[in-house]
C-alpha cells in the first residue's frame, strides 16, 4: 500500500481493512487481446434504399413459407394436439385472405380452426392441447377477416365461438388481474374487450367490462406507459393499435396530441443506422424491430409525417439486411414479420421520408412513482401517475446519415421493466456500428451497466435494494441536453448515486460524429475509502492497449438471447466493422482494469467490463472526477490516436483535452464549473463548455455554452459559437 | 448386521482387487444399530423401548415416547472413530404425534457424543433437531461429521420433549450407521462456483470492494457498521447434483485471527435431509488475518436431497469477507453404491 493512503488510512481509523497494492482479479489483457473475436475482411451489408410496401409484403411472405409448411399437419388423421398452433396457422391464413382475397386462404385457416376445434370435442391428454385466454385476441381478428368468406360458414363459426367459450370461461382474477399502462394489463384488457365483442353475455362479462374500461381510462389520462424498455414498449404498443381498433376509438386516438407527442418521443429513440436501441428487460438489440417498423408506418400514415417514415424504413433496412436468420427466434422472425403485414396495410408510400429536426435533446415522460410492494400486492397496481413530467433519455446525433454517431444515455425515473441504472449509456453507434451497448435481460447489477462503479472497502451500509422493486437508489436530480451545433452537450446529475450518500454528476460532450466525452464528477457526504471509476462493457478488446486506454469492439455479431445468463443466442445482427478507443485521462493510482466474466457466463453479450478503477480515500464532499474520451475509428490499432490525445487540465471542477481525430483534425473540448474564468497557456475563457475544432491549423467551428469568451491564441472564437439550443421532446400533462 | 451388509462384504473382497467397482462401501461400524439385538449395548432412559412390532425393514426398532411434560431419551452403542476423520451417519426415523399446526412445541433431537479412550465424554459441540412436524413414513436421515480431537468412538443421544400441555408423541429409530467416508477431490470433477455478492447473502451485509476478492467485490461483514449477526452467504438452493460426495470450498476472510470464538459458522443445509454438515470455524484456523483461505466442508448428497445450499453464518465481532463458495466432485455414486450406503 502507498504509504499516503495508508496514512489516510489510518487517520480514518481503517487501517484494519487494509489494502493490497494490486488487483489480482483482473484479467490479463494480453489473453484476452489473443481471444478476441477477429473482424472478418470484408463485411458486406447491402441496402433497402428503396423500402417499401413491396419490401413487407417480401418480408411476410418469407415468414409465411415457414407456416405454410404447418399444412401438413392439416393431413394427420389425429390434430397435432396444441390448440395455440392450429389458432395461430388459422389467423396467419385468415390475414392474408383478409388482404388478398384468395379464398385459398380462408380455407386453410378454416381447417386450422376444425382441427383446434377437434381438441375441443375429443381433448388429448397433452396439457397445450387446451385453449387458454391468449387465444381470444387471435379468434378475435380470425372471425373478422373471414367474415367475407364462404368457407366461413355456420359450422366454422361455431367453431370459433366454442372455442371463445372454452378460452374464457371467466374472468382471470388473481395474480393476472394487473393495472397500470403496461404490456401485461394492456394484453388482458384487450382479451377481455376481444371476448365481449366475440361474445358479449360471456361469463363475468360485467367483471370484464368494469377491467377493461379501468385499464383504458388510466392510460387514456396519462396517454403514456409507465414501462421503459424497448421490449415490453414495443408490446404494449402492439396491444395499443390493436386495442383501438377493437374498441372502435381509432380516429379519436389518432387525432389526440397527447398521443401524438407520445409517438415523439419513440421516433426519437432511433438510431440514424436504423437499430432501436437495447433498453433494459430485453433479449437484445433491436429485438422488437418489426414492431417498431408498424408503429412508426401507422404514425406516417395518420400523421402525414415523413420523420417517422424515415424512421420506419431505417428500421427495416437495418433489420433485414442484418439479422442472420429470419426464422431463428419469433421475436425477431415470426413476430416481426407479422407487424409487417401490419405494416403493409397501413403504409401510405407517398409520403416521403423526412429526417428528424433535433440532434441533441432531452426526451421526457410522464411521471410516475413506484408503489410501496405492500401496496402492489394489494392493488395490483405497480405505478402511480404524477402530475408533470421527468426525464427519460438524452440522445446525441450527428444528423439524420446512415453513418452518422449516435449516442442515448438513460436518465428515466421510475419505470417498469427499468434497470434504473442512470445514468448508464444504452448506446453508442457509428459508421453503422454498434460500439456501446447494454447487457442482458437479467445483468441488473451496476457493474453490468455502462455506468461508473462505485464501491467502499469497508462495509458502509448503503442502500442495496434490488432496483426492479425500490427506486430510491440513483435517482436523476437534474439533467439537460443543449445543441452547441457542432457538438452536444449534456448533463445528468444523480443523488444516492447507487445507495450511498454520494452524488455523480454525468457530463457528455458529443462531438458530432467525431468522438464523446464523458467526465463523471462523484462527491461523497461521507468520507470512505472508495473505489471507484468508469466502467463500460465491451465485447472485445485489442490488438493495442496502453496503461489507460485499450481499443475495443463489438465484433461481426450482436447476439441476441433468452433472459438468463448461459442461456441459448437466438439470433444475431451483423456488425459493421468499427472500433472504439476508450481512453482513461490518467489518474494519480488509477488503473485500466478489464474482468473477463465469461467463465460465470458463457453466452453473456457483453463479457467485458473495462473500468478505470480509482482507489481513493475520498473526503466527505470533495468532489473526485474520472474522464473518458471515447473516439470511433476504423478497425485496427489505437495507439496512434492514444498518443495524440493531451489532457492539459484534469481536476474535479476544471478539464481541457485535446485530441485528434482519425481524419487528423485537432479537436479541444474544455468543462469549467470553478465559477471563475479559466486561464491557461493559449486559452482564456469564462465559459462552462467551450469546444473548438482545429483543421489544418485554423480554427473552423466552435461550441460554447454559459459563457461570452473563448480565446484561443490570443484571438476570442466565441463569435463562431452558435447559440446553443436546449431541445426538450415532452409530453403534455 | 443387515442383511445387504453381510452379502455385500463377501462380494466387495471379491471385486475390490479386480476393480469391478469403482469404490468399496465403507463397512457400518455401529454396532447394533439396527437393535437386531434388541437394547443391546443402547442406554434407554425414560420413554424409551424396544418396540418389537415394527422397524425399517423388520419388527425391530427403538421407540421413545413423550408424554406431556416428560421427556423421553435413549443413548446408542458406541461405534469406533479415528480423530480428524470424516464419518456418514445415517439413521431411519418415522414419528407420530408432534407439533400441531404452527406450534412448534414437540422436539426431537439427536446429538452425536463423542467419547475419549478413557470412554469419556467430549464437550458436546452441537445438537440436530428432526423436523417439527410427524413423518408418518420411514424416514432417511445422513449427516457427514468429522471426529474430534482425541475422540475414539461415537454415541448418538437420542431426545424427545414437549411442553405440559403438548401432544403425547413418539418417534421410531432404526438401521443406525456410521461410515468412514474417505475421499478426495475428483481430478478433472465438475465444480460450480458460487459469486456471492451476485444476491447470495442476507440484508445485514454490504457487498464491497476487495481487490483480493473473485472479480474484486466480496459480502463483507464489518462490526464498524453493524453486529447483526446472520448469514454471509446462503440462499443458493441448488439442484440437480447427482447422488455423491462432494465438497464446498468456503472462500474466506478475517480481519483478526487473534480471537477465540468461532467467527464464522459454515453448514451445508438441504431440502429433504435438513443440515447435512456443518461446522465452526475458529480464527486460529487462518493462517493470516485479511488473506483469503479456503475451507472445506464435505456433504453427502443421496438419491432423495433435492436442492442443497452452502451457508456461511457471521458470529459477529471481528470483520469477515467471503466471495465464493466453489462446490467440487469427490465422487459420484453409481447406483449400487447409492442403494448400498443410503437404502
Amino acid at each position: 500500500m502507498k504509504s499516503s493512503l495508508k496514512r489516510c488510512l489510518i487517520s480514518l481509523g481503517l487501517a484494519v481493512l487494509a489494502l493490497p497494492a494490486l488487483a489480482g482479479y483482473t484479467t490479463n489483457i494480453d489473453e484476452l487481446v489473443k481471444k478476441a473475436e477477429p473482424w472478418p475482411e470484408l463485411i458486406a451489408i447491402p441496402h433497402a434504399r428503396a423500402v417499401s410496401k413491396d419490401t413487407y409484403a417480401q418480408i411476410y411472405s418469407e415468414c409465411y413459407k415457414t407456416v405454410q409448411g404447418y399444412e401438413y399437419f392439416l393431413k394427420h388423421p389425429k390434430p397435432y394436439p396444441n390448440m395455440a398452433f392450429h389458432v395461430d396457422n388459422a389467423a396467419w391464413n385468415a390475414r392474408l385472405f383478409e388482404r388478398t382475397g384468395n379464398e385459398g386462404y380462408a380455407k386453410i385457416a378454416v381447417q386450422f380452426l376444425e382441427q383446434a376445434h377437434k381438441l375441443l370435442v375429443a381433448p388429448p391428454p397433452e396439457p397445450n392441447a387446451q385453449p387458454n385466454s391468449n387465444l381470444v385476441r387471435w379468434l378475435y381478428w380470425i372471425d373478422k377477416w373471414l367474415q367475407p368468406s364462404a368457407a366461413y360458414g355456420a359450422e366454422p363459426r361455431k367453431w370459433t365461438q366454442a372455442i371463445v367459450a372454452k378460452s374464457c370461461p371467466n374472468f382471470p382474477a388473481g395474480n393476472a388481474e394487473e393495472y397500470g399502462s403496461a404490456n401485461r394489463p394492456f394484453r388482458l384488457a384487450l382479451i377481455g374487450d376481444c371476448l365481449l365483442k366475440l361474445s358479449p353475455t360471456a361469463p363475468d362479462a360485467a367483471r370484464w367490462r368494469k377491467y377493461t374500461d379501468t385499464v383504458w381510462n388510466y392510460w387514456w389520462e396519462a396517454r403514456d406507459t409507465d414501462e421503459s424498455t424497448d421490449h415490453y414498449n414495443a408490446l404494449w404498443f402492439r396491444y395499443l393499435l390493436e386495442w383501438i381498433e377493437v374498441r372502435g376509438v381509432e380516429k379519436e386516438f389518432w387525432a389526440d396530441r397527447r398521443v401524438k407527442q407520445l409517438m415523439e418521443r419513440y421516433l426519437y429513440y432511433v438510431t440514424p443506422m436504423g437499430a432501436f436501441p437495447h433498453i433494459s428487460d430485453s433479449c437484445g438489440w433491436n429485438v422488437s424491430w418489426g414492431h417498431y417498423a408498424y408503429l412508426f408506418e401507422a404514425c406516417a400514415t395518420h400523421y402525414k409525417d415523413g420523420r417517422y417514415k424515415w424512421a420506419a424504413h431505417r428500421i427495416v433496412d437495418y433489420s433485414i439486411n442484418r439479422i442472420e436468420k429470419l426464422s431463428s427466434f419469433g421475436y425477431t422472425g415470426a413476430e416481426a414479420a407479422w407487424s409487417l403485414m401490419k405494416a403493409y396495410t397501413i403504409a401510405d408510400d407517398t409520403i416521403q421520408e423526412k429526417p428528424r429536426e433535433f440532434e441533441v435533446a432531452l426526451i421526457e415522460r410522464r411521471k410516475w412513482t413506484l408503489r410501496p410492494w405492500e401496496e402492489i400486492k394489494r392493488t395490483a397496481l405497480w405505478f402511480d401517475l404524477q402530475p408533470g413530467v421527468m426525464p427519460d433519455k438524452l440522445v446525441f446525433y450527428g444528423g439524420s446519415d446512415v453513418d452518422s454517431m449516435a449516442l442515448m444515455v438513460d436518465v428515466v425515473g421510475d419505470a417498469g421493466h427499468s434497470h434504473a441504472m442512470r445514468p448508464t449509456v444504452l448506446a453508442l453507434t457509428d459508421h453503422q456500428s454498434v460500439l456501446i451497448s447494454s447487457n442482458g435481460y437479467r445483468d441488473i447489477r451496476p457493474v453490468d451497466h455502462n455506468i461508473p462503479i462505485l464501491q467502499d472497502f469497508e462495509g458502509y451500509p448503503y442502500d442495496m435494494t434490488p432496483t426492479h422493486f425500490k427506486n430510491t437508489n440513483s435517482q436523476v436530480q437534474d439533467v439537460r441536453a443543449l445543441d452547441l451545433g457542432v457538438a452536444g452537450y449534456g448533463f445528468a446529475r444523480i443523488g444516492n448515486y447507487q445507495g450511498y450518500p454520494a452524488t455523480l454528476l454525468r457530463e457528455i460532450v458529443f462531438v458530432k460524429n467525431v468522438a464523446v466525452l464523458i467526465k463523471d464528477s462523484m462527491t461523497s457526504t461521507v468520507g470512505l475509502n472508495f473505489r471507484w471509476g468508469p466502467l463500460y462493457r465491451i465485447r472485445n478488446v485489442g490488438p493495442d492497449y496502453g496503461p489507460n486506454w485499450v481499443n475495443t469492439y463489438q465484433g461481426e455479431w450482436i447476439p441476441l438471447r433468452q433472459i438468463y445468463k448461459n442461456s441459448p443466442v437466438l439470433a444475431r445482427f451483423r456488425n459493421s466493422p468499427r472500433d472504439l478507443l476508450v481512453y482513461f485521462a490518467p489518474e494519480k493510482g488509477g488503473k485500466l482494469e478489464i474482468i473477463d466474466e465469461s467463465d460465470m457466463d458463457k453466452t453473456a453479450l457483453l463479457p467485458l467490463r473495462v473500468q478505470y478503477a480509482l482507489r481513493q480515500a475520498v473526503q466527505p464532499n470533495a468532489p473526485v472526477s474520472a474522464t473518458t474520451l471515447l473516439i470511433p475509428h476504423a478497425p485496427g490499432s489505437a495507439k496512434a490516436l492514444a498518443d495524440k490525445v493531451k489532457v492539459t487540465l484534469n481536476e474535479p471542477l476544471k478539464s481541457a483535452i485535446e485530441f485528434t481525430d482519425p481524419d487528423g483534425v485537432r479537436h479541444l473540448i474544455v468543462l469549467n464549473h470553478s465559477g471563475q474564468p479559466l486561464s491557461l497557456t493559449g486559452l482564456q475563457t469564462d465559459a462552462e463548455v467551450a469546444y473548438a475544432r482545429l483543421r489544418e491549423g485554423k480554427i473552423d467551428a466552435v461550441g460554447l455554452s454559459g459563457g461570452k469568451r473563448f480565446i484561443l491564441g490570443g484571438k476570442d472564437v466565441a463569435g463562431m459559437a452558435a447559440a446553443p439550443k436546449a431541445n426538450v421532446i415532452t409530453v403534455d400533462h | 448386521m443387515c442383511t445387504w451388509v453381510r452379502l455385500l462384504f463377501p462380494l466387495l473382497a471379491l471385486f475390490a482387487g479386480a476393480g469391478c467397482l469403482r469404490a468399496a462401501i465403507p463397512p457400518n461400524l455401529m454396532p447394533n444399530g439396527s437393535l437386531e439385538n434388541g437394547l443391546a449395548g443402547w442406554t434407554p432412559g425414560q420413554g424409551a423401548a424396544l418396540d418389537a412390532t415394527q422397524g425399517k425393514d423388520d419388527a425391530q426398532s427403538l421407540k421413545l415416547t413423550f408424554t406431556p411434560g416428560k421427556r423421553a431419551d435413549a443413548t446408542s452403542p458406541r461405534a469406533p472413530v479415528e480423530a480428524g476423520k470424516d464419518y456418514l451417519v445415517l439413521l431411519w426415523f418415522r414419528s407420530e404425534g408432534y407439533s400441531r399446526p404452527g406450534k412448534y412445541d414437540v422436539s426431537s433431537t439427536y446429538t452425536p457424543v463423542w467419547y475419549d479412550a478413557q470412554g469419556k465424554a467430549l464437550p458436546v459441540t452441537g445438537g440436530n433437531s428432526f423436523p417439527y412436524e410427524a413423518r408418518g413414513n420411514w424416514t432417511r436421515w445422513p449427516r457427514l461429521w468429522t471426529a474430534p480431537a482425541n475422540a475414539v468412538a461415537l454415541g448418538l443421544q437420542f431426545a424427545l420433549y414437549g411442553r405440559a400441555d403438548s401432544q403425547t408423541s413418539s418417534q421410531w429409530i432404526d438401521r443406525i450407521s456410521v461410515r468412514r467416508l474417505d475421499g478426495d477431490v475428483k481430478p478433472g470433477g465438475k465444480r460450480w462456483t458460487f459469486y456471492i455478492p451476485d444476491h447470495w447473502f442476507s440484508g445485514n451485509f454490504r457487498v464491497a470492494a476487495d481487490d483480493d476478492a473473485f472479480q474484486g467485490s466480496a459480502v463483507l461483514a464489518n462490526p464498524k457498521f453493524t453486529n447483526d449477526r446472520g448469514y454471509l452467504a446462503g440462499n443458493i438452493y441448488h439442484k440437480g447434483l447427482p447422488p455423491g460426495q462432494y465438497r464446498a470450498l468456503f472462500h474466506l476472510k478475517i480481519a483478526d485471527v487473534s480471537g477465540a470464538a468461532p467467527v464464522i459458522t459454515l453448514d451445508t443445509n438441504s431440502e429433504k435431509h435438513c443440515g447435512v454438515n456443518g461446522r465452526a470455524v475458529l480464527p486460529g484456523e487462518f493462517k493470516q488475518a485479511n488473506v483469503y483461505q479456503e475451507f472445506a466442508l464435505r456433504f453427502i448428497v443421496t438419491p432423495q436431497t433435492g436442492w442443497v445450499d452452502w451457508r456461511a453464518h457471521w458470529n459477529g465481532g471481528v470483520p469477515a469477507w467471503i466471495d465464493t463458495i466453489t462446490v467440487v466432485e469427490e465422487e459420484i455414486y453409481s447406483e449400487e453404491q447409492s442403494k448400498a450406503l443410503f437404502d
